[in-house]
């Protein structure tokens, strides 16, 4: 609990330094002339905000643990109104702003900051960001020495040190984008100093880059972050921005400097007072803005501000004023207490709230999330939190952890409060991997919150529920991803686990899934074994460096692509790359690309994977589609089963779908001849059953080359076709006339025009007639339809164009 | 194949249809029965194909028929490839006409569109190739302007359609051209013309049936008119020469031989002289009669019932 406790109020305080400065700077800037017009009266303002910088920093430590429960809390509790979650962090950086200016002066104090830092009185730490600011036209030593300063106080080190880990990533955009702004607002700022004269370039210009810098980031900062959906994202992109620009301005305002030094020497107070008054009114504003964007009024937000100073209250009672006292005393008060108050508050609140809602899902995610903040459970949140930041899965994960549980894609708050605790973890997470492993146990062991068990369990089991559902294809992809990731990170070993975890929900669900297809293809438990591990080494034995013949094969040829996750689409193209006309059914379609890729891959160890008793039938279906491809007629079908069926009889290996697979292709080739040879064997067929027909979708491929053959053949035969057609013309017309009338001979079924079916006269002919005339060679139907149509005889294959035995000729 | 053996058709037709709205819309098919198949299209009867559903379309005529196809798998192929000729593998890669410059979605070559030139030169190429041009085909035309397509596509092919194919025109009342058909009994000039003149049934075939029927039915086969051997009763397919008076009867296999003469590659006949009676024979006409004879027992009965009951007389004469 220290541990997580620690974390999590490091991050909330530098984001509530931050915002404010950030907010109150860019809105304000723009306004140059209002500025002036209220830097007249900032001087009285100026000693009143002189007091408020020394409690600051007591309020800021206070305010800090505070405010980091009281994030924390509210925004679970109150998950559907993000808008109040932001105001209250506000409110505690408004508080620190108003140390150094009194709230309700607010804009008139702000412009006494920068007197102060002019006057650089050290008890103004929090300010010290102004200040620097404001100081950085005075001269740059000063400018170096405060940000030391800054350093120096335990607070504002703690905020910015994390932050900068932590946001490190988010920064360096941010960063970009708020130099690029910086730069060209500070240009324009110079400009308008120079026009106006007023104010001495140094602290004009100073500010100028200030507004600058500040105005473009905040917008694009809070723009993204609501684009981020999570209100915390909000926060801590505020905060995040606030950090940056800290770096940013202190470098900026140091280049700033250099350039004012040079154009003015002596900067004039009542300007820079102006410019810094305008500031500190436009933080206080920007505060009031930032919240009112999510709440509506501005004014009250102002009021809001004070909140802050109560805070400070408790400890420094003088500062307590009506309104503001009174708004933060509840929150003030259960500051010490956070750790363990904040905890039950939630729960309690989180327990009314969704018992209305009726959800225990989203109970359960926001138990998570409060565990997360309590105990170091909540480094388990951050774990998965964090390969989504690495891969950007945290996106697809959001979708997956809502699809799960309908009453999750109910409440979108729900949505957003996982988001944002899994953000929020990210942030404090800054800790290692070992932290997220520990976490993780953590909340498998849990048991001692009935919400936290809920939590814990709930969640993983709500991804099971979701890989149960609809949702199994994204999770698998996410999955595969975390291994990944988990691989980058091997520095632990429990990343491995983690991974394997990941691969068991894999295995389970792709078992589901190929039960349910073997189901439906009656194919027995082994298929979906094969099928599983097949599935298994492509996504999660891969990264995991666990695969083993498999990964081999991997290694050396591509990994088996996952069919059964393919759409129809997909699955309707890699078909036909294969050269193989679209199929209808999925799962043929799948037991087709199988034998293609095996096929492709050679024979190789496929054995194991391919080795599925049941495929058969799927095959079967394969099989015809295939046919048909080859040539639309449907001539050549029964050729090619023919054809299996020999070369099955020939082979006589044991009908297992293994060797089938890889077989195919290359039995293709030699299949046309075997079948041409054995067409005289027209019994086999029977017997050779559905293994053979496995085979049968490579000859499909055979027949349509043959038919180019034919193709050329008719057109222009070989002197050994012709030699052969002749051949076969005097055997047909030698042969003996039939005696009786209803069995003609071949040659007389010619003469009647009788359709000719090609393969029972091929096998007639290499029965012996071939030979009697002397052709020891055998003939292929395919020849024998060259012969035919050469003859214009009326010729027919034996199966129609579906394949199935002609009724009718 | 034996006990599903079915005698020639007396009519198997590949047909040309054409919108008489719009004359470039054709479409073609084939059919035993070209006055049924045409009401089919006209949506006049069920059955009608769907490309020629359209009712702005219709009425369609048939403008030509290839008929004398031995089955409805000879007229079936035929159809295709008349169909598909720039996929039909009948026609040499060398000699096709119509070449597909377009893919169809599922990646099959898409069929260049129907014009009456380019179904009247590639029934003329499809007339000419090896797997139909010894088919005894005829070629009847209904439509002048058809008509005269072909026989400008005749004197622009490189390659004439072999003689033996006959060709007629029948254009109807309007066009007073000869019907060259002979065994057409359309005398009169209310008699139906074109397609509705064409015979459905085996009557053109009846004198030639009934005097085959006389003499397998007394055995009075004799011996081969080519061979000379002794033909056994039922012993064999024997057929007989089909010109009126002429009882020349012989084995299938002599009469083949004896038609192609000197050509020992070609297996089926076309056309010969009879060697009793010196004229000329058809071998389509005789294969017509001897299939109805062997297998359409059926058939035989029907075409034979009825002249018996109308004249007695007439079969005495036959018999006599």
């Amino acid at each position: 609990m220290s541990t997580a406790d620690v974390f999590m109020s490091s991050p909330p305080r530098p984001a509530r330094f931050d915002p404010y400065a950030i907010s109150s700077s860019s809105p304000y800037l723009p306004s140059i002339d209002e500025l002036f017009s209220k830097s007249q009266k900032r001087p009285s303002l100026r000693s009143e905000s002189h007091v408020a910088p020394i409690p600051a920093n007591a309020r800021t430590t206070f305010t800090s643990a505070a405010s980091l429960l009281r994030d924390a809390p509210e925004i679970d509790i109150e998950t559907e109104q993000i808008t109040q979650s932001p105001p209250r962090k506000p409110k505690s950086n408004r508080g620190r702003k108003k140390k150094v200016a009194s709230p309700e002066r607010a804009p008139f104090e702000l412009g006494d900051a920068p007197v102060l830092l002019e006057s650089v009185s050290p008890k103004e730490k929090p300010w010290q960001k102004f200040s620097s600011k404001s100081k950085e036209p005075v001269s740059l030593d000063e400018q170096q020495t405060l940000p030391k300063g800054r350093v120096t106080k335990a607070i504002p080190k703690t905020k910015p040190r994390r932050k900068a880990e932590t946001m490190s990533r988010h920064f360096a955009n941010k960063k970009v984008d708020a130099a690029r702004s910086d730069d060209e607002t500070g240009r324009n700022d110079g400009k308008y100093g120079e026009t106006l004269e007023i104010d001495p370039a140094s602290i004009s210009e100073a500010a100028m880059a200030r507004r600058g810098t500040w105005t473009p980031p905040r917008p694009d900062s809070l723009m993204i972050l609501d684009s981020d959906s999570d209100a915390r994202e909000l926060l801590s992109s505020i905060d995040k921005a606030a950090t940056s620009k800290d770096v940013f301005h202190t470098l900026f305002d140091q280049y700033s400097l250099k350039d004012d030094t040079p154009s003015v020497g002596s900067g004039q107070q009542p300007q820079a007072e102006f410019l810094k008054k305008r500031k500190l009114i436009e933080l206080l504003s920007t505060t009031h803005d930032a919240p009112a964007r999510e709440t509506s009024p501005l004014k009250v937000a102002d009021k809001t501000p004070v909140e802050p100073k109560p805070k400070k209250a408790p400890a420094v009672k003088k500062k307590a004023r009506t309104i503001t006292d009174l708004a933060m005393a509840p929150y003030a008060l259960p500051i010490e207490p956070e750790q363990d108050i904040p905890g039950p508050a939630t729960k309690d609140s989180l327990l009314k709230y969704f018992d209305a809602d009726g959800d225990v899902q989203a109970l359960v995610e926001h138990q998570t999330s409060v565990m997360s903040q309590k105990k170091g459970k909540g480094k388990a949140t951050k774990q998965p939190a964090r390969p989504k930041r690495k891969t950007k899965k945290g996106t697809v994960a959001d979708p997956i952890l809502l699809s799960p549980s309908s009453a999750l894609k109910q409440h979108s708050n729900q949505d957003f409060i996982f988001g944002t605790s899994s953000q929020l973890v990210r942030e404090e997470s800054p800790t290692t991997l070992k932290d997220l492993h520990l976490a993780i146990q953590t909340s498998n062991q849990v048991d001692s919150d009935p919400f936290g068990e809920s939590d814990s369990h709930g969640l993983w089991h709500a991804g099971a529920r979701d890989m149960d559902g609809e949702l199994m294809d994204l999770e698998m992809v996410d999955l595969r991803q975390k291994v990944g990731v988990a691989q980058e990170h091997t520095e632990d070993g429990r990343a491995l686990q983690m991974a394997e975890d990941f691969v068991d929900i894999d295995d389970i669900l792709t078992s589901s899934i190929t039960h349910t297809n073997a189901a439906q293809s009656t194919a027995s438990p082994k298929p979906e074994n094969s099928h599983f591990f097949q599935s298994q080494p492509t996504s999660n034995v891969v990264p995991s460096e666990s695969g083993t013949s498999e990964s081999s094969k991997q290694s050396t040829s591509k990994p088996r692509p996952k069919y059964e996750l393919f759409t129809d689409a997909q699955l309707a193209k890699q078909i036909t790359s294969f050269g193989f006309k679209p199929v209808k059914k999925r799962q043929a379609m799948i037991t087709l690309l199988g034998q293609c890729w095996a096929s492709k891959n050679e024979d190789q160890p496929n054995p194991t994977s391919a080795s599925s008793p049941s495929p058969p039938k799927k095959q079967r279906t394969v099989v015809a589609p295939t046919k048909k491809p080859a040539k639309p007629r449907g001539r050549p079908k029964k050729i090619a089963n023919t054809e299996v069926s020999t070369v099955v009889a020939s082979t006589s290996e044991t009908p297992s779908p293994p060797k089938p697979r890889g077989r195919p292709k290359k039995t293709a080739p030699k299949a046309v001849e075997i079948a041409d040879s054995d067409m005289d064997e027209l019994d086999s067929p029977s017997p050779t059953s559905s293994p053979d027909r496995i085979f049968s979708s490579p000859p499909p491929v055979d027949l349509s080359t043959s038919d180019e053959a034919d193709m050329s053949l008719t057109m222009s035969p070989t002197d050994q076709q012709a030699h052969l057609f002749t051949l076969i013309t005097k055997s047909v017309k030698s042969a003996p006339r039939s005696t009786d009338p209803s069995n003609p001979s071949w040659h007389e079924k010619m003469l009647l025009f009788d359709p000719i079916i090609l393969e029972d006269l091929a096998s007639w002919l290499n029965g012996g007639e071939l030979t009697r005339v002397g052709y020891d060679e055998e003939v292929s139907p395919s020849d024998v339809k060259k012969w035919c149509e050469s003859k214009s005889v009326i010729c027919l294959w034996r199966a129609n164009f579906r394949g199935k035995e002609r009724k009718r000729y | 194949m034996p006990g599903l053996s079915k005698p020639i058709p007396p009519l198997y037709t590949v047909y040309i249809l054409r919108s008489t709205v719009r004359h470039s819309s054709l479409y073609i098919g084939s059919t035993p029965n070209p006055p049924r198949r045409l009401k089919q299209h006209n949506g006049d009867a069920k059955g009608g194909a769907v490309r020629t559903s359209r009712e702005t379309l219709r009425p369609w005529e048939m403008v030509g028929i290839v008929s004398g196809f031995p089955g409805m798998v000879a007229a079936l192929k035929f159809e295709w490839a008349l169909t598909n000729p720039h996929l039909s593998l009948h026609i040499p890669s060398t000699s096709r006409i119509t070449i597909s410059t377009q893919k169809k979605r599922n990646g099959h070559p898409k069929r260049p569109r129907h014009s009456l030139t380019s179904i009247i030169s590639n029934l003329h190429l499809l007339l000419r190739v090896p797997s139909f041009a010894r088919w005894p085909l005829e070629l009847r035309f209904f439509a002048p302007e058809v008509h005269k397509a072909w026989k400008k596509w005749c004197d622009t092919a490189n390659e004439p359609v072999r003689e033996s194919i006959p060709v007629y025109t029948d254009f109807g009342p309007a066009h007073t051209d000869t019907t060259a058909d002979e065994s057409g009994p359309i005398t009169g000039i209310d008699e139906p013309w074109g397609i509705h003149a064409l015979p459905l049934d085996y009557k053109p075939l009846k004198d030639y049936v009934t005097k085959t029927n006389s003499i397998y039915t007394f055995e009075r086969e004799g011996s081969c008119v080519i061979c000379r051997e002794y033909l056994p009763p039922g012993e064999g397919l024997y057929a007989t020469c089909p010109n009126t008076g002429c009882e020349g009867t012989g084995h299938v296999s002599c009469w083949s031989r004896h038609m192609l003469g000197n050509s020992d590659e070609d297996v089926i006949p076309i056309s010969g002289q009879c060697p009793q009676c010196k004229g000329k024979v058809m071998w389509g006409e005789m294969m017509k009669e001897m299939t109805l004879r062997v297998r359409g027992a059926k058939e035989v009965d029907k075409l034979l019932k009825k002249p018996r009951k109308r004249t007695a007389e007439v079969a005495a004469e036959d018999s006599e």
